[in-house]
C-alpha cells in the first residue's frame, strides 16, 4: 500500500507459530475441519502432504500445460504446411511437399516448448508470483519455523447454494488464539493487514 | 497422509500366495501350446519357427527387463519400488526357462534366417562381409552366454533380496545389490542389443539400424511395466499386498507405463525419420516392405495402438490412479507388443498382411504358460513384498504431491 491509510489498519488475523512440520500437518488438518474457512499456512520449505491437510484442489497447472501443448502441436503442423506446401514448395531430398516425418521434430519441439512456457506463465500466474512489494508475517518463515494464518474473512460472501451474497458471522480473535494455543502452537499473534502474501 | 516424524512402524509378513491348481493350469497350458507347436512343425516349420520366436522373445523380454528393473531401482536408490520389487523378481524367474527356449530357437534358425544358408551369404556382397557375426555358431553362444549371465545375474540379485527376508543385514544387501546391478546394467545394454539384433533384425540380413536395440528394449520395458501394473493390482484385490500398496504405488507404476510408451515412440520414429530422410536402398528396403499394401494399415495401426492410444489413456493423472483403467491399458500394451512382433517378423516371410491363427495362438499361451508358472511358483515360495527391506517403511508410506 504506498498510500497513506485513512483509518487505522485492523487486524488481518490470527497467526500461530510452530516449530516442525509434524506439528504444523496434524494441526492444519484440525484447522481444515473447525469452522475457520480462511487461513493459509507458511513454511520455509515444500511440506509433504500440505495441500491435503490444507484441503487443496488439485493445482489447474495441469490443464493449461496440455492445452497450450496441443497448440503447440497444431501450431506446428499447420505453419510447416503452409510453408512448404502453400507458400513456398521446393523439393528437398526428392521428398514430397507435405512431409510430415520431416515435420515431427519441430512439431515436438513446439509442443514442448509452449507447454513449457505455459506451465512456467500458469504456475506464476495461479502462485500470484512475483510478490516484491509484498511484506513477510516473520522473518523465521523463512528459516526454521511454520505457521498457520487463521483470517479474518470477508463481511460477506458468496453462498454456494444460495448463489448470493451473505453475511458471514463475525470474527473473534480470541478464539481462534485460543484454538491455535490448543493446537500445539508456540507462539501466536493478532497481526494486522500490511500487505502479505 | 504423511508419517514423516513416525518411521517405527513394523510391517508384519504379507505372506505367500498359495496357487497349486493354477501353476497346474499354467502346466497345462504350456503343454498345449508346446504340443500345438509340435504339431505346425510337421506341417509348416516355417509358421512354427516364427510363432515360436515371437513367443520365445516375448516373454524373455519381459523378464530380462524385470531384472534390468530392479537393478536401475537399486542403483537410484529407488525406495518406492520396494514394495513392488518382489513381484519384478517374480518375473525374472523366468530367464532359466528362456535359456532353455534360446536353445530351442538355436534349432530354427535353418527355417527363420536367410544367412543359415552359407553358400548364399558367400555369394551376397553385403552379406559375405557380416559372415562371421551372421553365422549358426555366433548366433547361439552369444545368446546362450548372455542368458546364462543373466542367469547369474537375476540369482545373485534375487538371493540378495531373500536374504534379507532370512534376517539378513539390509544395508550391507543394499551396497552389494548395487554393484551387481551396475555390472548387469552395463552388459545388459550390450547383449540385449545383441540378441535383439541377431533373433529379430537379422531376419532381413541386408538390413542395419544402430538404433534396434534400444527400440526393442522400449517395447518390453514398457511391457514389464504393464505385467507389473496387472500383477500388482490382482495382489492388491486378493489382499496379498492390500496393507503394502497403495494408490500412489498404482501411479508410479502407470507414470512409467506412460514414459515408456513415449520412450518407444520416440526410439521408433527417429529410427525410420533418419532411414526415410536419408534414403539409402540397404536401409529402406526394411520400411518399403512394411508399406507396402498388405501391410501400411498394420504400420499406422501399430503407431497409434501402441503411441496414441495409451498416450492418451495414461496422460490425465486421474486415470493413472485408476486400477480399471491401468489395467485395461496394460493389457492393451501387451496385446500390442504381440503385434509389434508380428509387424517385424511376419512381413519378412508372408505377403498377406499380418497373420494370427491357431498357430500363433497356441504358441504364445504355450510361452505365457511357461511364464505364469515362474511367477505363480516364485511367489508361492517366497513373502510376496520384502517385508524386512529397510527401504519399504519409506515405500508403504509412499505419498504423492
Amino acid at each position: 500500500m504506498s498510500s497513506a491509510p485513512k483509518k487505522k489498519p485492523e487486524d488481518a488475523g490470527v497467526v500461530g507459530f510452530f516449530d516442525d512440520p509434524e506439528t504444523l500437518l496434524t494441526a492444519t488438518a484440525k484447522v481444515r475441519d473447525s469452522n475457520f474457512k480462511h487461513f493459509d499456512c507458511f513454511t520455509p520449505f515444500p511440506v509433504h502432504g500440505l495441500e491435503h491437510a490444507q484441503g487443496l484442489a488439485r493445482s489447474k497447472v495441469g490443464y493449461v500445460t496440455a492445452t497450450l501443448a496441443f497448440t503447440g502441436t497444431a501450431t506446428a503442423v499447420a505453419f510447416q504446411y503452409y510453408a512448404s506446401k502453400v507458400s513456398w514448395p521446393h523439393i528437398v531430398g526428392g521428398k514430397p511437399f507435405n512431409s510430415l516425418p520431416a515435420f515431427v521434430p519441430i512439431i515436438f519441439e513446439l509442443s514442448v516448448l509452449f507447454g513449457g512456457i505455459a506451465t512456467f506463465v500458469a504456475m506464476m500466474a495461479f502462485n500470484r508470483l512475483p510478490n516484491l512489494g509484498k511484506k513477510i508475517i516473520d522473518p523465521s518463515l523463512t528459516n526454521n519455523r511454520f505457521a498457520i494464518l487463521i483470517e479474518r474473512p470477508p463481511e460477506q460472501e458468496e453462498d454456494d447454494f444460495v448463489k448470493a451474497p451473505v453475511a458471514v458471522a463475525p470474527f473473534d480473535p480470541l478464539a481462534a488464539e485460543a484454538f491455535l494455543k490448543s493446537l500445539g502452537a508456540k507462539d501466536v499473534r493478532v497481526v494486522r493487514d500490511e500487505g502479505w502474501f | 497422509m504423511s508419517h514423516h516424524g513416525d518411521h517405527s512402524v513394523t510391517i508384519s509378513n504379507p505372506g505367500t500366495v498359495q496357487s497349486k491348481g493354477k501353476q497346474l493350469v499354467f502346466l497345462g497350458l504350456a503343454i498345449l501350446g508346446f504340443a500345438v507347436f509340435g504339431i505346425s512343425l510337421l506341417t509348416d516349420p516355417t509358421r512354427a519357427w516364427t510363432s515360436f520366436l515371437m513367443g520365445h522373445f516375448y516373454f524373455m523380454g519381459i523378464a530380462v527387463c524385470a531384472l534390468f528393473f530392479i537393478a536401475t531401482q537399486w542403483i537410484t536408490s529407488g525406495a518406492w519400488s520396494s514394495a513392488v520389487r518382489r513381484l519384478a523378481e517374480g518375473m525374472s524367474s523366468y530367464l532359466i526357462l528362456a535359456l532353455a527356449t534360446t536353445v530351442g530357437l538355436c534349432f530354427g534358425m535353418k527355417s527363420l534366417y536367410h544367412w543359415f544358408d552359407r553358400v548364399w551369404v558367400a555369394s551376397d556382397p553385403i552379406v559375405s562381409g557380416k559372415a562371421g557375426y551372421l553365422s549358426p555358431q555366433f548366433f547361439a553362444i552369444s545368446a546362450l552366454v548372455s542368458v546364462a549371465v543373466w542367469v547369474w545375474f537375476r540369482h545373485k540379485l534375487v538371493s540378495l533380496s531373500l536374504g534379507v527376508d532370512q534376517g539378513a543385514d539390509g544395508r550391507s544387501t543394499f551396497l552389494k545389490s548395487r554393484v551387481f546391478s551396475t555390472l548387469f546394467i552395463m552388459f545388459f545394454a550390450l547383449s540385449f542389443t545383441n540378441i535383439a539384433i541377431l533373433q529379430l533384425k537379422s531376419l532381413d540380413p541386408h538390413w542395419f539400424s544402430t538404433m534396434f536395440g534400444v527400440y526393442i528394449f522400449g517395447g518390453f520395458f514398457q511391457c514389464f511395466f504393464a505385467v507389473l501394473a496387472i500383477l500388482t493390482i490382482a495382489l492388491r484385490r486378493s489382499g496379498h499386498l492390500a496393507k503394502i500398496v497403495n494408490e500412489n504405488h498404482l501411479h508410479d507404476v502407470a507414470k512409467w507405463l506412460f514414459a515408456f510408451t513415449v520412450f518407444w515412440a520416440y526410439t521408433g520414429f527417429s529410427q525410420y525419420m533418419l532411414i526415410w530422410y536419408a534414403n539409402l536402398p540397404e536401409e529402406t528396403g526394411y520400411f518399403l516392405l512394411r508399406f507396402n499394401p498388405s501391410w501400411e494399415l498394420s504400420s499406422f495401426a501399430l503407431f497409434i495402438g501402441k503411441f496414441g492410444v495409451p498416450f492418451l489413456a495414461l496422460l490425465p493423472r486421474a486415470n493413472k490412479r485408476t486400477e480399471n483403467l491401468v489395467l485395461c491399458a496394460a493389457f492393451w500394451i501387451l496385446g500390442m507388443e504381440y503385434f509389434e512382433l508380428m509387424w517385424l517378423v511376419q512381413p519378412e516371410f508372408l505377403v498377406g498382411g499380418p497373420r494370427f491363427g491357431l498357430t500363433e495362438a497356441g504358441v504364445w499361451v504355450g510361452f505365457f504358460g511357461l511364464f505364469a508358472w515362474s511367477i505363480s511358483r516364485f511367489l508361492a515360495k517366497h513373502p510376496v513384498a520384502p517385508y524386512k527391506d529397510p527401504w519399504l517403511e519409506h515405500s508403504v508410506f509412499h505419498h504423492h504431491i
